[in-house]
């Protein structure tokens, strides 16, 4: 079933489409400003460590690079679930799906497989999971709120299963060096892939047109599907990435730890979501940048670590990181404002229906 | 041994508090005769205690004794975990500890696996790793276990004895039939029956999968089956409130005795309504107090501290403990008027439970009707 054109410019009925060209150029500049903020804010926060941590100081250069395996593996769920938000969807079962990967990698290993064919085949597993979430949310319409709420659990219990009481551990040592612990110099292996992968997504999300396409489902799904992007394959796309990267995931950690559990992944979603929005993703899609992701792993990640060797407490840690995220998000609003969107246009665009069914072609 | 008599609970109540003892003899003697490691001299040592998370009542307890004893053993103390029991919630605090260079880190597990590497990485940076209560026995120093399998066996067994006579039937109430510890204990118990208490019979061992709700029903469907039993003894945290429960519900508080493992705090409502009788546990705040005094040697031993042997019983002067040391020491004796003994095991043991290098803190404290209220744990 389609819509009629009418009902196209349904989310800004009050604009013209000059108008709206122009704020939408707008909205792009107040991105860029969102990422430039980002990047001054991440420098400022090293800045800070280095000069009143001395035990951050004392780490040296290569010792703060290496802080960033302990939080890798949440900028690479990120980097997926990002593709999801961008387009108006969520994925909550990355962490499932990261524990998921690491249980059937190491169970594998330890039935006698090749523990690089193993870490293939759980990639696999992460894949297909992600395709399922993919079909259920495409194909039978289902809110992927609620499907990826229902798959977390299928994906924490499949885990819990195949991995028993006393989960694999003490891998081979090339292992865990490659996708673990181990460096090139001073640079972490983790942070070479993440690189990697954050690159392949930058192009992706910032050059490609499959990145636009994901965008625009996420702004508006009906004029996306208008202009002739294909909204099915295109989300589909995207959940399979989310998932396969929740699977890279899940090998760093499981390659960090030595040790594959049925629960690793369980903490690492909502960093992960809260590391997209930091990065000035839309919760409700068509908005932002992948640079302001990748950034914002680090800036979310160095806080942290960096409290935690000030001396500061966990909790004081996960506080401090909930304070700067209320923090931004006004400050994003403002910074929305200002681009022209007013508040309260800005309250019906989240609040209005805007999304188009899904199912059916014209 | 019988734990019921008043010589031994006290002397059991007063293990606790033995660390601490320990610790003002060591710093006395210590000021008596200046060495490297003289009062004066007495170097602060960083030391962390990181139980598997926050909020949880035997893990503020064990805080709690942990400060009284610091400042005596030069200890700059600091008590940090994650808010949910999460292993990665503590590698990622073991990793700032190691960056901002602990002497010693304490810590109670959360998971035996995970935590390796962080755990070896701070020992090759020189950090004492000293593990409590649940163990990661490929990476660290020294393991503190709770209490001696078969101690803790008898101290149940002695209790339901006492109440319901050498030739009574009992069940057991455990959680689930591979549980590694509850194993140990059934084990325990039954050695400890053969030898002492031939005539004593164990009907059943129900299991309660460590839910109170199963164990409720496991334990009524066991008072119905077995009308002759006597006492049940609920070795789990759910089977205890489980038993209790039952035992209330069907109305034979005081006839069938529960004497059981576990932490008084959660169960003061069935000692007051008397359908509890026995708990046996470890003093938590003792517990503390060996923890930093265990921290503080283990740092003596890997500093060139001398040795402590069996014929120098610690604390006359300073001595370290070090890994890999050749045979199983007890340490005993009396120290600033108060009683206070652990063993240290270099080499497993199945009768105690022991692993390499463990320190088995005390004999068990048993709470009763008439002393539960004292202990907040």
């Amino acid at each position: 079933m389609s819509l009629p054109a009418s009902s196209v410019p349904a989310a800004n009925p009050a604009a013209s489409s000059a108008d709206r060209r122009g704020r939408a150029v707008r909205a792009g500049r107040q991105e860029t400003v969102w990422v430039v903020a980002l990047v001054a804010l991440l420098a400022g926060l090293l800045a800070y460590f280095v000069l009143a941590v001395p035990n951050f100081r004392a780490l040296g250069a290569s010792g703060v690079l290496g802080l960033s395996e302990q939080f890798l593996d949440i900028g690479v769920i990120a980097l997926g679930e990002a593709l999801v938000i961008f387009a108006g969807e969520i994925d909550l079962s990355t962490g499932a799906m990261s524990s998921l990967a690491g249980i059937v990698m190491a169970t594998l290993w330890q039935q006698g497989l090749n523990i690089w064919l193993a870490t293939v085949l759980a990639l696999v597993v992460a894949g297909l999971g992600g395709l399922m979430n993919g079909v259920l949310v495409t194909r039978f319409s289902i809110n992927s709120l609620l499907v990826t709420l229902g798959t977390q659990f299928i994906f924490s219990s499949v885990a819990t299963a195949v991995g028993g009481n006393t989960p694999p551990y003490n891998f081979p040592k090339s292992f865990v060096t490659l996708a673990g612990t181990g460096t090139i110099g001073p640079v972490p292996n983790q942070l070479v892939t993440f690189a990697v992968i954050a690159v392949v997504m930058w192009l992706l999300m910032g050059r490609s047109r499959y990145g636009r396409g994901l965008v625009l489902i996420g702004y508006n799904r009906a004029a996306a599907r208008y202009t002739g992007v294909n909204v099915e394959r295109t989300l589909l796309g995207a959940f399979v990435a989310c998932g396969l990267l929740a699977g890279v995931a899940g090998i760093f950690v499981s390659g960090y730890y030595n040790a594959a559990r049925d629960d690793i992944g369980d903490s690492l979603l909502l960093p992960a979501i809260t590391v997209v929005v930091l990065g000035g993703v839309d919760i409700f899609g068509g908005k932002g940048r992948m640079s302001g992701v990748i950034i914002a792993a680090f800036l979310l990640g160095f806080l942290t670590q960096g409290l935690l060797i000030r001396g500061d407490s966990s909790l004081t840690a996960t506080m401090v990181t909930g304070i700067v995220l209320v923090l931004c998000l006004v400050l994003k609003i403002g910074l929305d404002r200002r681009a022209g969107v007013h508040l309260k246009e800005l309250v019906q665009r989240r609040f209005s229906a805007r999304r188009a069914p899904l199912a059916g072609g014209p | 041994m019988n734990l019921r008599s008043k010589a031994q609970r006290k002397l059991a109540w007063r293990i606790g508090a033995a660390a601490a003892a320990v610790a003002m003899g060591a710093t006395s003697a210590v000021a008596a005769a200046p060495s490297p490691a003289g009062a004066a001299g007495l170097s602060t040592i960083k030391v962390a205690m990181v139980p598997k998370l926050l909020g949880l009542p035997v893990f503020e307890a064990n805080e709690k004794g942990a400060l009284t004893v610091v400042k005596k053993l030069g200890i700059s103390f600091t008590f940090t975990a994650p808010a949910t029991a999460s292993a990665e919630g503590q590698v990622s605090i073991f990793n700032s500890l190691i960056a901002q260079h602990y002497n010693v880190i304490t810590l109670s597990s959360d998971d035996p696996t995970v935590p390796v590497p962080v755990l070896q990485k701070a020992m090759k940076a020189g950090i004492q790793v000293v593990t409590y209560d649940s163990d990661v026995p490929t990476a660290r120093d020294f393991f503190i276990q709770d209490t001696a399998y078969n101690t803790i066996a008898q101290g149940v067994i002695d209790a339901t004895v006492k109440f319901a006579g050498p030739n009574a039937d009992i069940a057991i109430m455990s959680s689930t039939p591979d549980a590694t510890i509850q194993l140990a204990w059934i084990a325990a118990m039954k050695n400890y029956i053969k030898v002492k208490y031939p005539h004593l019979k164990i009907v059943t061992i129900g299991y309660g999968q460590s839910n109170q709700a199963t164990s409720l029903s496991q334990a009524e469907g066991i008072i119905h089956s077995y009308p002759d039993v006597k006492a049940i003894l609920p070795i789990d945290g759910a089977a205890v409130v489980g038993t209790a429960q039952a035992v209330a519900a069907l109305h034979e508080s005081g006839k069938i005795g529960v004497f059981g493992i576990g932490d008084p705090l959660p169960n003061q409502k069935y000692f007051a309504d008397g359908s509890l009788q026995g708990l046996f546990l470890w003093n938590e705040d003792g517990q503390g107090q060996l923890t930093m005094l265990v921290a503080r040697l283990a740092y003596e031993g890997a500093h060139g501290a001398p040795e402590c042997t069996a014929s120098t019983p610690t604390l006359t002067h300073w001595c370290g403990i070090r890994p890999n040391f050749g045979r199983p020491q007890y340490f005993s004796g009396k120290v600033a008027g108060l009683p206070y003994t652990y063993t240290v095991a270099s080499a497993p043991d199945k009768v105690t439970g022991a692993t390499t290098n463990t320190i088995i803190f005390s004999k068990p404290l048993e709470f009763t009707p008439a002393n539960y209220k004292q202990y907040l744990f």
